[in-house]
């Protein structure tokens, strides 16, 4: 089942991030060869914040195998402080508007199953917290996956070759449609998050 | 000529996600793409027209052109079709056929290039989608002198993404998405929903017994199934195994 964990920097979950960190060094960096910051095998940067969202999977083993990572956008994001040159419009800003970065899956389990339970949670965060739209920067590829499971994205730029692939811009809406769609899509009969690790003082605020 | 503005693009993938029958979609592609020198364009199954009940096929092709590629089964021999069955890769056709003659390919497949020509079909671009049904999906565009400069084909490649989902989403709506095996799992699925034995399709396949059984742990965990006899009625449900069966021709 999926762990929701909030904040880059929750003291309770410092063996999940970790594990996250780790998994994300290994992907992005071993893996894709991407040139990114890398601290003791793990990979983190300015935008793992307090107050940004992880979605983590493991299998049976424990061993974590699926993450993502969501921003609100009200804030310094990716999408507009790195890619901002590729929307043709309005970049996409507000409290309710999440980027999703990050999405990590190990390579044993690619078309496993997994990464459609990240994306019923990535839904189930969105609906719990109230978000109404996610964008980000995606492959063409996987932007056609995505519709193909029930997402409709809308494409707020001309595609960008960014190391060898073509990338977009794009939004997509937050609703329980979408999440009907996705959970018919990968065969998943209910809510994928098992837990939801909130930082401390965000515990106490809300008592 | 030159490429689609990126604001017809935007427009066209709002209308393509909206629409409630297939004249939504095709009649804006057709003019689309007619303005950028485009004037022929299929999206759908990489299946024979004949076999098009296995998935779907929407056509925008210049009048004589559809019945000659089915009547011929150029589908059998054209290195268009080849390449995006098994490779995947977006790709001009031109390049299809500089490699198809490269590697020896037979006078008959290179033939299609030069009937195509004769409908006005100089050069063009294929883009692969996600399947339908177990049935790997295509979108291709033509014309005679059209922009397929690197610009324009990233523009094709939006427009033809959104078109084919939205025909796909009408004929289709949402389903579970089959998983996506290799060519071998394929292979192993197939014999096994046969009820071979793992020594049997080592056999048949001429590879060890032991590799078969982790072929057939791949396709376990793919359909999260305990048993590989489970995952086959899996596969026979979704259409994966229908395309195991009938895909050996192409693949």
């Amino acid at each position: 089942m999926v762990h929701v964990v909030v904040g880059a920097t929750n003291p309770n979950c410092r063996g999940l991030l970790a594990a996250m960190f780790r998994q994300r060094y290994d992907v992005f960096i071993k893996e894709k060869g991407w040139k990114l910051k890398s601290y003791n095998g793990l990979e983190f940067d300015q935008y793992d914040t307090p107050d940004t969202i992880y979605l983590m999977d493991f299998d049976r083993n424990d061993d974590i195998v699926a993450s993502m990572r969501m921003n609100r956008t009200d804030g310094p994001y990716m999408l507009a402080d790195i890619f901002g040159e590729v929307c043709e419009g309005p970049i996409p800003r507000g409290v309710d508007v999440w980027e999703l970065t990050r999405g990590a899956l190990s390579k044993s389990m690619r078309k496993s199953g997994y990464w459609g339970r990240m994306q019923c949670a990535m839904l189930e965060s969105a609906l719990l917290w109230g978000a109404k739209k996610a964008t980000g920067f995606f492959t063409v590829d996987h932007i056609m996956k995505q519709m193909r499971v029930g997402l409709d994205i809308k494409p707020l730029g001309p595609p960008k070759i960014v190391d060898g692939e073509a990338n977009i811009a794009a939004e997509f809406p937050f609703n329980s449609q979408t999440l009907e769609r996705l959970r018919l899509s990968y065969g998943i009969d209910g809510p994928v998050i098992e837990q939801i690790h909130v930082m401390p003082q965000q515990t106490k605020a809300a008592a | 000529m030159s490429e689609i503005p990126f604001a017809l693009v935007q427009a066209f993938s709002e209308t393509c996600l909206k629409a409630i029958k297939p004249g939504d979609i095709t009649r804006p592609l057709t003019k689309l793409l007619d303005d950028v020198g485009i004037t022929s364009w299929y999206a759908g199954s990489l299946v024979h027209e004949s076999e098009l009940d296995r998935g779907f096929g929407f056509f925008g092709m210049p009048e004589g052109w559809r019945e000659r590629y089915a009547e011929a089964r150029h589908c059998d021999a054209d290195p268009v079709f080849r390449h995006v069955l098994m490779n995947g890769s977006p790709s001009l056709w031109s390049e299809c056929r500089e490699r198809a003659a490269s590697s020896g390919a037979s006078k008959r497949s290179l033939s299609v290039f030069d009937e195509a020509a004769e409908f006005g079909l100089e050069n063009g671009f294929v883009m692969q989608t996600p399947g339908f049904g177990g049935v790997p999906g295509a979108v291709t565009f033509g014309g005679t002198e059209p922009d397929l400069s690197t610009k324009a084909q990233l523009s094709l490649r939006l427009v033809g993404a959104f078109a084919y989902e939205g025909l796909r989403r009408l004929v289709e709506g949402f389903k579970p998405v089959p998983p996506s095996l290799s060519k071998r799992e394929l292979e192993v699925l197939r014999w096994s929903a046969e009820g071979k034995t793992a020594w049997e399709i080592g056999t048949i396949l001429t590879i060890g017994e032991r590799t078969v059984r982790t072929y057939q742990d791949h396709i376990k965990v793919k359909y999260r199934v305990p048993t590989i006899i489970q995952a086959a009625v899996r596969a026979a449900l979704d259409g994966t195994l229908a395309f195991a069966q009938t895909s050996t021709r192409y693949i």
